[in-house]
């Protein structure tokens, strides 16, 4: 299914990148990252010291499982530029959505790119991250 | 407090200063299969190019993928619990004064450069690469831009990401 150079301007793709996110996949992604800052895996710290209302996930997760989106819509080895902002919390029990628009078809350097919009959304219709990708389709 | 403002800005001379040198010591780290499978796993990405040697070969590669994002992650160092900070990173940064209460992880972006397989070798080299003082709607913030180079042992540039922190 990899984009291919009939891509065009509006194409789009989403895929449910996690389902009722668990605090052990937020555990995993901590030890499998080295990012172990204990707002996002300890519940003591992240409500009674940080002040938040419960631990949250790591943005770099939310980033890596919306990579998993774009690959499988762009095909391996295709995705030249990818950029995130975080928008909000992701939290335990959150089930996110991440879709890719095609806004643009260009050529450079002979090759034929598509610039893609990415959005990120909860379970509640908010936007949790936006980014920006670019990958080679031709 | 010792760094009573003289002026308004957030950001002290001798931090500006900083912008364009490296704000760590580089990182070599080699690229195992089972840190980028657990890296693979964790965000729930299971492509067989990442598992399954045959699945990598069949797509055209040498050997096992990793996935795009996992280089940031392979260059992380183990360090023991006593030097891991409060907020959970690991000491060793060099320190950059602001006069700021927080900061925040704002986001990321990279170039994927080429490939990355299991068993190269990878260079990272983090500079400091903007700091600029902006006006925001709750204020004046500080938007800290970080670059980070990461080269395999062939001397090719595999790709280059830029942190984006927010203080204020």
């Amino acid at each position: 299914m990899p984009l291919a150079a009939t891509t065009k301007v509006g194409d789009s793709y989403e895929e449910t990148i996690v389902e009722n996110l668990s605090r052990t996949q937020i555990v995993q992604y901590a030890g499998a990252s080295g990012d172990y800052n204990p707002i996002h895996t300890d519940e003591v710290f992240a409500t009674q010291v940080a002040g938040y209302p419960t631990v949250f996930a790591h943005g770099m997760l939310t980033m890596g499982m919306t990579g998993k989106m774009l690959t499988n819509y762009v095909g391996d080895g295709r995705l030249t530029y990818y950029g995130v902002r975080f928008v909000r919390q992701v939290w335990p029990g959150d089930t996110l959505v991440a879709r890719a628009e095609v806004s643009a078809v260009r050529t450079e350097d002979g090759a034929t790119l598509a610039d893609l919009v990415i959005t990120t959304t909860n379970d509640k219709g908010e936007v949790v991250m936006t980014g920006d990708a670019t990958a080679r389709i031709g | 407090m010792q760094d009573q403002p003289t002026d308004e800005s957030l950001v002290p001379d001798e931090t500006r200063a900083l912008v364009g040198t490296l704000v760590a010591e580089p990182v070599r780290a080699e690229i195992t299969a089972k840190e980028s499978q657990r890296y693979a796993q964790a965000v729930g990405d299971l492509d067989p190019v990442y598992f399954d040697i045959d699945a990598a070969s069949a797509a055209g590669h040498p050997t096992l993928v990793a996935p795009p994002t996992f280089v940031t992650h392979a260059v992380v160092v183990g360090l023991p619990l006593d030097r891991i900070r409060t907020d959970g990173l690991f000491t060793g940064a060099m320190p950059m004064r602001l006069r700021v209460q927080r900061t925040m992880f704002g986001g990321e972006e990279w170039d994927f450069d080429a490939p990355v397989y299991v068993g190269d070798t990878i260079t990272a080299e983090t500079r400091l690469a903007s700091i600029d003082e902006k006006a925001g709607s709750k204020g004046p913030f500080v938007r800290i831009v970080r670059e980070t180079t990461f080269t395999n042992q062939h001397g090719d540039v595999v790709a280059r990401s830029r942190q984006i922190g927010i203080a204020r």
